[in-house]
């Protein structure tokens, strides 16, 4: 499967967020510079047909740093993985090349790697799960962090008994700021998702959200869901953003959710992404408790990692970052879930909790 | 009657002005009055042997066995029955430590008999028996202090004071989340019995619950309960609880209360409180011990100070120097009414809005029961 990665889309201009240089970038260099069996050999290219000049700026730099450079027109040759990040404005319109993308990469049976489904506008995503059920990975990566993995394995084989709840907290810096779309859709999508991954099935059941509105100070939405999942399931998340962020912050959750990891290439990024929660120097605090009939396990995502001692507290992360496991699992092909017809589940269950919140009653999904 | 009447007992010098600017005044001793010689009795008998002003003068209990070992331990006298211990000019301030379906009755008799009263939490097993209790307390110008031991240890008031100093903006969301194993003894055991103890909400949900009212300094507005039956099917109350509150400040926060958890012997106790400029979490390791052993792993508690000798300071303060109490007996009243209404969201699965009942009438001398807290 060896081969290059297609960096397809530079995102949505008006949201802030460009994953492809602060996020998969940084894993796919990591994973050119182990350079294990199977690894990817490079970028293959840029594919930004948009005129926007924001959009086209991110491209640039892209193929700057990535060795390649800026195409308007799909090529597949030699392509391992593509990793997209579409224009949720232009799909929205109609203008989009999301679908013509994800022919091409099926027909040439080259798994795609999608930013933030629950991003894109309902009947898009709709669309998509119908016309690819297959090749296409959710890039919900917390759910591929190795403390989760380790969880999930333990929670498969019985190791825990029968799951009665799931208590987490995904609390985060400023990042690249509040999500336009409410930090529901953007944000706690990562830690429902981890609960889907723990759960083993989609999430169906009964419960609220309330979500307390971003700050006159321009502080970030905090979240508390507050669900009883099928069959009898108790899930209570904790959801927060502080500071008003900044575009150019590189320190944007998505890499922060999922740990620092150890790419050398992606050092600055990192050493950005433990920074934050505005001028404390730590990393945000995500973590899982897992209750089982038989036991239970405490997952902290702030790791694995190592605390360094001298004028200053510092730390030593080690081992791939989850970005690393989700990105490197699309091209080995053993990351398949979630697909996007669990983006979409995941779409609709996010909508249930927005009316939860918006008419402050108890909804079910 | 206060224990003023008891001048014999009580060693505070009166004598000169200058005696009392050389030599600090010792407090006065209280005579305490034990009912109920069971597990928590053991924590009040322990402050007031270790608390200066105190001293444990009788000890009621319906078993004679249970109140005879605690009065031998602690060089108490034993009551026959509750009205002598009532009627014991050596008894100034009665500590209630029954089960939790006795409180009301057994507050307002205190309350008649002139005495001022620690109440164990919960207050009492609804809001309005709650207030009844409050105001007879207010009518007889004696001290209830309830006993929300939580606020009075060393992290609480650590969370309390972080949150005063502004350390992470204006809290937003919380967590509070005390979780262990079975502790419950039988199917015999009272705390089984909604009758006796009013289920997990009232039981122990009421230290949550207040202290999320006290931390995020906002009176609670409604709530959403999830309740389970882990170890059994056939119990009668839920044995993990977990409440969701919202305040009128619109601030939330996520009570998790829990006897289910696996290992039997594992305690976990997580804060996490979310504000504007950032997170305070007190983290699964926070106490620094960690135990891996055959008979049990996990996080140990730390020993601190003792909530309880400074639960009975508060008392103490009220009583002889007319402080206020601390929580005040309205934030108890709250807690009951935050309780009746997550057991109602428990059952009906919807969020349900708390009742408080309508204040006591204003007492002119009221000032004593009405604490605003510290
Ligand atoms: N503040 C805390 O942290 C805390 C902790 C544990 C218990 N409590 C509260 O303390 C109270 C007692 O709990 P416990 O665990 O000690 O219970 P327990 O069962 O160990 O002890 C209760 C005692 O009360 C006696 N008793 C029962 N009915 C009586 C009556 N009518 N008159 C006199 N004695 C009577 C029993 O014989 C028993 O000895 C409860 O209200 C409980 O909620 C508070």
């Amino acid at each position: 499967m060896s081969g290059t990665v297609l960096l397809a889309g530079t995102g949505t201009a008006r949201f802030r967020q460009n994953h492809q240089r602060y996020m998969y970038l940084p894993a796919v260099k990591h994973l050119i510079d182990e350079g294990l069996p199977g690894s990817p050999t490079g970028v293959s290219g840029v594919f930004e047909p948009s005129s926007d000049p924001a959009l086209q700026e991110r491209a640039g730099y892209l193929a700057q740093t990535s060795g390649s450079r800026v195409i308007d027109t799909i090529d597949l040759t030699g392509v391992a993985a593509v990793i997209a990040c579409p224009d949720a404005d232009a799909e929205a319109a109609g203008a989009g090349w999301g679908t013509e993308l994800l022919q091409a990469a099926a027909d040439a049976g080259v798994p795609v790697l999608m930013d933030k489904p629950t991003l894109l506008p309902a009947d898009v995503l709709r669309d998509w799960a119908k016309r690819f059920p297959t090749g296409v990975t959710a890039a919900h990566h917390p759910r591929f962090h190795p403390a989760i993995t380790a969880c999930r394995g333990r929670i498969a084989t019985g190791g825990l008994g029968l799951l009665h709840a799931v208590h987490g907290e995904l609390l985060v810096g400023s990042g690249d700021g509040p999500h336009p779309l409410g930090e529901l859709r953007n944000l706690a999508v990562y830690a429902l998702d981890v609960v889907q991954a723990l759960c083993g099935y989609p999430l169906h059941g009964k419960g609220t959200a309330q979500i307390q509105p971003p700050g006159p100070d321009g502080t970030g939405e905090s979240i508390t869901i507050s669900v009883r999942v099928d069959p009898d399931v108790v899930v209570t998340l904790l959801v927060g953003r502080s500071g008003d962020g900044d575009a150019d912050d590189p320190s944007g959750i998505d890499q922060a959710a999922g740990q620092a990891g150890t790419s050398p290439a992606g050092a600055r990024a990192r050493a950005a992404a433990t920074r934050a929660l505005p001028g404390t120097g730590v990393p945000p605090v995500h973590r899982y408790r897992i209750l089982g009939s038989h036991g239970q396990l405490l997952a902290d995502l702030d790791s694995p990692v190592m605390d360094l001692y001298t004028d200053t507290l510092s730390r030593v992360p080690f081992g791939p970052s989850s970005l690393d496991c989700l990105v490197d699992g699309v091209i080995r092909r053993t990351a398949a879930q979630p697909d996007l017809a669990s983006a979409l589940a995941m779409a609709d269950l996010i909508t249930a909790l927005e009316t939860s919140n918006a008419e402050h009653r108890a909804v079910q999904f | 009657m206060s224990a003023s009447a008891d001048p014999d007992r009580d060693p505070t010098p009166t004598t000169s002005a200058a005696a009392s600017v050389t030599a600090p005044a010792a407090p006065r001793v209280l005579g305490l009055g034990v009912v109920g010689a069971g597990f928590i009795a053991e924590s009040h008998a322990l402050a007031a042997a270790a608390h200066p002003g105190v001293r444990l003068a009788s000890v009621y209990d319906r078993a004679a066995g249970a109140a005879g070992a605690l009065a031998g331990r602690y060089g108490a006298s034993i009551a026959p029955s509750l009205e002598a211990l009532l009627a014991d000019p050596a008894v100034d301030v009665v500590v209630l430590g029954t089960p939790n379906d006795t409180h009301r009755e057994l507050a307002l008799q205190t309350a008649a008999a002139g005495k001022h009263l620690l109440l164990e939490k919960p207050l009492t097993l609804t809001a309005t028996d709650a207030a009844e209790v409050v105001l007879a307390f207010q009518q007889a110008e004696t001290v209830l202090l309830v006993g929300h031991t939580h606020r009075h240890s060393d992290y609480a008031r650590a969370v309390k004071a972080a949150i005063a100093r502004g350390a992470i903006g204006e809290p937003r969301s919380m967590r509070l989340t005390i979780a262990g194993g079975w502790i419950w003894g039988n199917w015999g055991a009272w705390v089984l019995d909604p009758v006796r103890s009013g289920g997990h909400a009232f039981h122990n949900g009421v230290h949550l619950y207040d202290l999320a009212r006290w931390w995020l300094d906002s009176e609670i507005e409604s709530v959403y309960t999830l309740g389970q039956r882990v170890t059994a099917g056939a119990l009668q109350i839920d044995d993990a609880l977990t409440t969701t509150l919202t305040t009128k400040a619109g601030s939330v926060a996520v009570c998790e209360i829990s006897r289910g958890e696996r290992p039997k012997n594992t305690s976990i106790f997580e804060i996490v409180i979310h504000g504007s400029r950032g997170s305070l979490v007190r983290r699964w390791n926070s106490d620094g011990t960690v135990l891996l052993a055959d008979d049990g792993c996990g996080p140990v508690p730390a020993p601190g100070f003792s909530p309880f000798l400074r639960q009975l300071d508060v008392l103490h303060g009220a009583v002889t120097g007319g402080c206020e109490v601390f929580p005040s007996p309205a934030d108890a009243v709250h807690a009951i009414a935050v309780a009746e209404a997550a057991s109602a969201s428990a059952d009906s699965g919807e969020i349900v809005p708390v009742v408080d009942p309508p204040p006591a009438p204003a007492h002119p001398s009221a000032a004593k029961t009405q604490g605003a807290g510290q």
